[in-house]
């Protein structure tokens, strides 16, 4: 009920009959912008990595199909949990990781200013939310009772722990000059104001990167890295349950993206919804392109690596302009 | 730091690289679906040539990796080559002793079958059988190949007489083998060698006339 | 307070080895403390089989000892035939050996510099390094008949000839190969994430080298210089102008460095043996079998290769020998191993360039008297059916 409350404050409009709200909540949660959407969208901008990865190395790549091929056969392919393994824990990891991304997209703004469900304070609950899916690996692969899931774990939690600073340094940083908690609200101050790419630069740059390693896109694809762990915290991992991971995966990719456009550069809004979208799509497609040359030009890192190139050089990045948000706002 | 700075600005080189290949064409031959045509003189799917091979049977005993066999049933040699076990190294083109070559390796690399009993070719050829034991001597081809090979020394060998005898007849020199004592009307006739040996050293008890 | 160390088993079957063989890893968090190797898993018998066969057949079975130095096995092979029967290899033969033994160098280290792109996850370089490799692979197709396995060596000879227009078409092609070369020493030599998976990964003193007795690039690399083909010239390398390679760190680097550099010694020799090829036959006839024993050295790819052929005057080895270079350079992998991390592992097993099947031997101990037993085949036959009719009940 605190939700109605935020609602009011912000002169959003108030829907009075309860019930359509859940309707239209659960159509968002389902269909757009959430899992139906959100899924088809970011296995369509995996494949797009996967393509252009591929002509960067001479290569023809897949057919526009192609996750969707790999994730429908994983759908109809037996899931085996292992003897040894915590069978609760293993099974639920894969639904929990599906459904916090999932419900991470109803906090992120689409084509337009405002998320789907916008409260007080919902960037807090969108870090949490997103750092789920994570966390669900770690459990998964602790729990499969495979050492190479555990391996795998225990590096997923070094590289948590490496890249949540800069994460959420930026994503502050953009908070306290917006002067707001909400993503909205960030959203609609660059729209009247500058947006924060320009104002920005060093806080965008270590948020990007920070999203790679939060998707485990190559210079940091320590936790599954296939030449040394097999498929570390999914090693155990076959069938539907796999093909859930893989689900929210897409949507985690597809939720990142958007973020990224709404925290950094938002708009142009055209008011017609429809367009807004398109737009937005497009932009998703254009980050891909950075994305898929750093991964193509780049060998995998060390995990000790990683967590000094987190801690030193992500940090500084987000740190200077925490500190340039700060001498802003006091001044 | 400043040596690594410029060190990191190499990557220069492989961005490059990179962008080149996503602006040019795919370096990945669609096979399938584009012809991709093996080089000549290419190691490939060894096939006999129906015509030329007379069926001798040289290329079974030099394989290496016994792709070849032999298979003498009734009045056929059958030679059967196993795409399987074959190692595509050419030993039997090379040791082939007819000139044209009775087996060749074509340029062909296309072995697709759907049963493993297709993975194989084989060539028949009628068999000369000793007319005593019924032993297999060799193709009617070979013979052919060795009379001609031979010329007038041909007729120092009472088989090749015989089967001279009969092609020039216009019969093939095919008989029933007949098991019976070996006799001295034997020795004009095809035998094999064990039985042309008894045929020659049988004391008829001719020589006492003498 | 001695904390209980997990067991991470890389192999026999694993994403980045692509033969079976097991290295059971003892590891405290990250850091390997513990190597056991385990071989033995793709014994084929090679050396057997080849009692049965005739010299000419046996040439098509040691090119069958490994996929990758499909050449230098059998032309060590024939080398030792040769010096049993006494026979001079015409110059021509020899040249053209020599540019076909070279020709295979830079396919393998093409594909080893591939195959440590993918190890530590750098998808990129193994295609770029495979596509130049496949100009290579060309090459092997047009002139010796086929990608892999060439078949190019017979006893007394080669048995195909380098035509004009193989010439000009490998000329051209070593200078893309060089070009690629370049590139890619650019690319290693300039990469601040490459070099720091590769610099300080898996050292080898020198001093352990020398202990473990390692050859080819990994000897090299350790600063030792030793090269068959400099050391004890073959075919027509005592006529070509080279030089070997050398570092002192012996770690991922330094064999790299070595390798990428002896991808460009090889483009010299065989622009030098293209140009010198000289006249004559191809092919020298083997007339008899003496009885006698034959031995042969070459620099594979990978390091030094041996063949020992005894014979009994019949056209049937009686012996065969083989010792392939993995088999010296596979022990040396554990003090490399140890000290380093899990994430290194690989790129340590995989810098040795190993070749799993070449090495594989097969001991039978009885552990309760402490000796070794020798098994007749059709023990091994019995063991064979008795473990794959277990294993199908099992399943």
């Amino acid at each position: 009920m605190n939700f109605y409350n935020a609602r009011e404050k912000n002169h959003l409009q108030i829907i009075e009959d309860r019930d359509i709200v859940n309707w239209w909540s659960l159509f968002h949660l389902l269909v757009f912008p959430g899992l139906i959407f959100a899924a088809t969208i970011g296995l369509l901008l995996l494949w797009l990595l996967r393509k252009l990865i591929a002509r960067f190395q001479w290569r023809v790549g897949p057919p526009i199909y192609q996750c969707f091929a790999d994730f429908f056969k994983l759908l109809f392919k037996e899931s085996i949990v292992p003897a040894d393994a915590n069978r609760i824990v293993f099974i639920l990891a894969s639904f929990v990781s599906l459904s916090a991304a999932t419900v991470a997209m109803l906090l992120i703004p689409i084509g337009s200013s405002q998320p789907f469900q916008g409260f007080m304070g919902d960037i807090i609950v969108l870090i949490y939310l997103l750092s789920i899916p994570s966390i669900a690996i770690i459990l998964g692969g602790s729990s499969s009772s495979n050492p190479f899931g555990a391996v795998g774990a225990s590096r997923e939690m070094v590289l948590m722990i490496a890249y949540e600073i800069g994460l959420i340094l930026s994503i502050l940083t953009l908070a306290i000059d917006a002067g707001s908690l909400m993503i909205g609200d960030i959203v609609k101050y660059q729209v009247s104001n500058q947006i924060y790419l320009i104002r920005y630069p060093f806080a965008a740059v270590a948020f990007f990167i920070c999203v790679q390693a939060k998707l485990g896109i190559t210079p940091f694809d320590i936790p599954d890295a296939k030449t040394e762990l097999i498929a570390g915290p999914y090693t155990e991992y076959s069938g539907r349950l796999l093909a859930l991971f893989k689900l929210s995966h897409a949507i985690l990719f597809f939720g990142l993206m958007s973020m990224m456009i709404s925290l950094f550069f938002p708009g142009p809004f055209t008011g017609v919804y429809i367009f807004d979208v398109l737009i937005h799509l497009l932009k998703c497609s254009i980050i891909v392109i950075p994305i898929s040359i750093i991964a193509a030009v780049n060998p995998r890192l060390k995990i000790n690596h990683a967590l000094r190139f987190f801690w030193i050089f992500v940090f500084i990045l987000a740190a200077v302009d925490f500190a340039r948000a700060l001498l802003l706002v006091i001044a | 730091m400043k040596k690594d700075k410029k060190r990191s600005l190499l990557k220069i080189d492989e961005l490059s690289e990179a962008l080149r290949s996503a602006f040019s064409k795919p370096f990945t031959v669609k096979y399938p679906y584009a012809p991709s045509p093996a080089p000549e003189g290419f190691r490939g799917k060894p096939e006999f040539d129906e015509e030329k091979c007379m069926g001798c049977g040289a290329c079974s005993e030099v394989c290496p990796g016994g792709a070849i066999s032999i298979i003498d049933e009734g009045d056929t040699r059958k030679i059967e080559l196993l795409y399987g076990t074959c190692t595509f190294c050419g030993l039997c083109e090379e040791c082939c002793p007819i000139e044209e070559k009775g087996i060749r390796l074509t340029t062909e690399f296309k072995m697709v079958f759907s049963d493993k009993d297709e993975a194989r070719t084989s060539i028949e050829k009628p068999l000369v059988r000793c007319e005593r034991c019924g032993e297999p001597i060799t193709t009617v081809d070979h013979l052919k190949w060795m009379i001609d090979r031979l010329g007038p020394l041909a007729f120092s060998n009472a088989t090749l007489v015989s089967v001279i005898y009969d092609l020039t007849l216009g019969k093939i020199p095919i008989k029933e083998p007949e098991a019976k004592e070996i006799d001295r009307a034997d020795v004009i006739g095809i035998l094999c060698p064990k039985c042309r040996r008894k045929a020659a050293v049988i004391d008829h008890g001719y020589r006492v006339k003498y | 307070m001695k904390r209980e160390c997990t067991i991470i088993p890389m192999g026999p079957f694993h994403p980045a080895l692509a033969e079976p063989e097991f290295f059971k890893l003892s590891v405290k968090g990250e850091k390997i403390i513990d190597v056991e190797i385990r071989i033995g898993y793709n014994h084929r018998g090679i050396e057997k089989l080849a009692e049965g066969l005739t010299y000419n057949q046996c040439i098509f079975l040691v090119e069958r000892v490994c996929g990758i130095c499909s050449n230098i096995h059998p032309l060590c092979f024939a080398q030792a035939v040769e010096e049993i029967a006494g026979v001079e290899v015409p110059d021509r033969a020899k040249y053209i050996r020599t540019v076909i033994a070279e020709l295979e160098r830079i396919h393998s280290h093409f594909l080893w510099l591939g195959l440590a792109g993918h190890i530590i996850g750098f998808d990129t370089l193994l295609m770029w390094a495979w596509k130049a490799r496949e100009l290579v692979l060309d090459i092997f197709e047009t002139v010796t008949g086929n990608r892999q396995s060439y078949a190019m060596n017979a006893i007394g000879g080669v048995r195909r000839d380098l035509k004009k227009e193989h010439i000009s078409k490998i000329l051209k092609t070593m200078d893309e190969a060089e070009r690629a070369t370049k590139r890619f020493i650019k690319a290693i030599s300039g990469d601040p994430v490459t070099l720091s998976r590769l610099k300080g990964v898996g050292v080898l003193s020198n001093e352990d080298a020398k202990k473990y007795c390692v050859v080819g690039p990994v000897a090299r690399a350790s600063g030792l210089k030793i090269d068959i083909r400099k050391d004890y010239p073959y075919a027509a390398y005592d006529e070509m102008d080279f030089d070997i390679p050398v570092r002192r760190d012996g770690d991922a680097l330094a064999k790299t460095e070595v390798r990428l550099e002896e991808l460009l010694q090889s483009i010299r020799i065989i622009r030098q043996a293209v140009d010198a090829l000289p006249n004559g036959d191809i092919k020298c006839e083997v007339k008899e079998m003496p009885e006698g024993e034959g031995l042969s050295r070459g620099e594979a790819p990978r390091g030094e290769d041996l063949h020992y052929v005894v014979s009994n005057g019949s056209n049937m080895p009686e012996r065969v020998k083989i010792r392939a270079p993995t088999f010296m350079n596979l022990p040396s992998i554990k003090p490399q191993l140890i000290g380093n991390t899990i994430a290194d592992a690989l790129i340590i097993i995989g810098a040795i360039d190993p070749c799993f099947c070449c090495t594989d031997r097969l001991t039978v101990v009885d552990v309760k008297e402490n000796r070794e037993k020798i098994m007749s085949s059709d023990e091994l036959l019995q063991r064979s059916r008795k473990k794959s009719s277990a294993d199908h009940r099992g399943s």
